[in-house]
């Protein structure tokens, strides 16, 4: 099984003469309708940086090295350079894959303009010039010295006795009392009830659902913009008492929303764990009517705080001097939670390397 | 057969904004190929990808290159189909042979298809861009706006999911 059939099948995946005619006559029944309509131009060197979501926005306010284009075409920031792209190279498989729950909190959708190209000038090739590595993780955009030169190792919230607590946690933020609890011990996770509510908690995520289908309902002259925030300073204020929140992430395909809350003045280290454990999961229906589910994340238990190596050394030591890009994030490790570097390779390869000194890059890459 | 579409469509000159004909015969496929890979059923294909003509008219954009007005085509053919899956009703998937019950398919090429059918939309739209359209990560990138490490991301991961899927290897050639 390989690329080649499925190309070879998608060759074959041709419209009929019938479609060709039919859309033919619709095109120019289109023409025929908007005769003096003026013809828009699409510039290669200008970026419609109004067409960006506002949590793109938000995004950005904390990627603060990233190279930039204004409207004339001009530089106004300048990007942290790390490696060129690289040759053509295997994806790493990794042992903690199975247990991604870090991994897939580390590494999650970023916002997407979800519009057709901007009528007024949004140029589509415009965004080859940008940065090819903005992201929401705020160590992608660090200068190499500008690294956590110490990050934390976490223990992973999973014992009967934790979880527990902090079900009953959440059943007291509704306002209820947790009632049938359970802990499977093999899949650690656990559920309850608290009302009509639904509890349930794997991985460090705490997730809140209803019996009755909704949990909240914003007020209907809401916009879909107005109706998360207003979920989240509302609802979800009740379960995640942080700062202001540092940014927005929207995945286009799923309705659901993350917010990541940082604190003011918060140093590389403090970043990276709110980025990794200082968040929110808003899921709203489709039509952003309702919000149907919330989950958020248990800030886990420090353990002992380490020695972070550079990144040059990491990169020699996961063999990624090719790599295209890198961040720092955290990934399960046993019952810890443990910082690694990730390198992506241009051919969407990557591989996790150690970032602590006291731990073996060669046995856990 | 990609490669020989691809490069004429890199050697000719941009269409005129209100060429129909010429841009429905050079991107036709193309587009309606794209608009079934994201939404997996030839009827909401069909009219996904003549929206996506209709809006071209309408537009009137003026492009620099052939490649330029694909590149938008595609990226108006994706977004549309977005907006299809969020609006109304979940449509039914209809199966490739039953979409296209002349065209003899390979049980390889039904199996890689069933695979790539099951991906999220995002990752489908990924790996359709990358090993149909061949474009690199940054170009895909750039048409779906969104940055390149997340292009990087999907596409492993939709890689990793195809494997499994295929319970061996979905190998590049």
């Amino acid at each position: 099984m390989n690329s080649s059939e499925y190309r070879s099948a998608m060759e074959k995946i041709l419209p009929d003469d019938r479609w060709r005619e039919k859309t033919l006559e619709a095109m120019r029944a289109a023409k025929a309708q908007e005769p003096e309509k003026k013809t828009l131009r699409f510039p290669k060197k200008t970026i419609h940086r109004a067409a960006l979501s506002a949590a793109a926005v938000l995004m950005l306010a904390v990627a603060p090295v990233m190279m930039y284009r204004n409207a004339n075409g001009e530089k106004a920031m300048e990007p942290v350079q790390f490696a060129q792209p690289g040759q053509a190279r295997m994806v790493e498989e990794s042992p903690e894959e199975a247990q991604g729950a870090p991994l897939e909190e580390a590494a999650p959708e970023t916002a997407e303009d979800a519009g057709q190209p901007a009528a007024d000038g949004a140029a589509l090739f415009s965004a080859r010039s940008m940065m090819p590595d903005l992201s929401c993780n705020p160590t992608q955009t660090l200068a190499n010295d500008a690294m956590p030169g110490e990050l934390a190792v976490f223990a992973v919230t999973e014992s009967e006795e934790e979880m527990k607590q902090a079900l009953t946690g959440a059943a007291k933020a509704l306002g209820q009392t947790m009632t049938d609890f359970a802990y499977d011990a093999q899949e650690k996770s656990a559920g309850a009830s608290a009302g009509d509510y639904r509890l349930s908690m794997h991985e460090q995520r705490v997730r809140i659902t209803s019996a009755q289908g909704a949990l909240a309902k914003a007020p209907e002259d809401m916009t879909p913009e107005e109706k998360v925030s207003y979920y989240r300073d509302t609802f979800a204020a009740n379960f995640c008492v942080f700062e202001s929140p540092a940014m927005q992430i929207e995945p286009s395909e799923k309705d659901f929303r993350v917010t990541v809350f940082e604190a003011k003045d918060a140093d590389a280290a403090q970043r990276l764990e709110q980025y990794s454990f200082s968040r929110v999961e808003l899921t709203l229906d489709a039509q952003d009517d309702a919000l149907t589910s919330l989950a958020y994340t248990v800030r886990p238990q420090a353990l002992e705080t380490l020695e972070v190596i550079g990144v040059e050394q990491a990169k020699q030591a996961g063999d990624a001097a090719d790599a295209c890009a890198r961040e720092l994030l955290y990934r399960r490790t046993g019952d810890t939670l443990r910082p690694y570097y990730h390198f992506i390779f241009s051919d969407a390869g990557e591989v996790f390397v150690p970032a602590l000194a006291a731990d073996d890059a060669e046995g856990k890459k | 057969m990609k490669q020989e579409r691809e490069q004429t469509v890199e050697t000719q000159t941009a269409p005129a904004p209100d060429d129909a004909q010429m841009i429905l015969e050079h991107f036709g496929h193309t587009v309606f190929s794209a608009a079934y890979a994201m939404v997996k059923n030839r009827h909401d294909a069909e009219d996904i990808a003549q929206d996506v003509f209709v809006s071209y008219i309408r537009t009137k954009p003026r492009f620099e290159s052939m490649e330029h007005a694909k590149a938008w085509l595609l990226r108006v053919t994706i977004n549309k189909s977005k907006s299809f899956f969020r609006s109304a009703w979940q449509q039914k998937t209809t199966g490739i042979e039953e979409d296209f019950p002349d065209t003899p398919f390979t049980q390889g090429e039904l199996d890689v298809m069933d695979a790539v059918e099951r991906l999220p939309q995002k990752y489908r739209r990924v790996i359709y861009l990358y090993y149909i359209e061949g474009y690199a990560t940054n170009e895909i990138a750039a048409i779906l706006e969104i940055p390149q490490n997340t292009v990087l991301s999907q596409l492993a991961r939709a890689r990793k999911q195809l494997k499994i899927s295929l319970k061996g290897e979905f190998q590049d050639e």
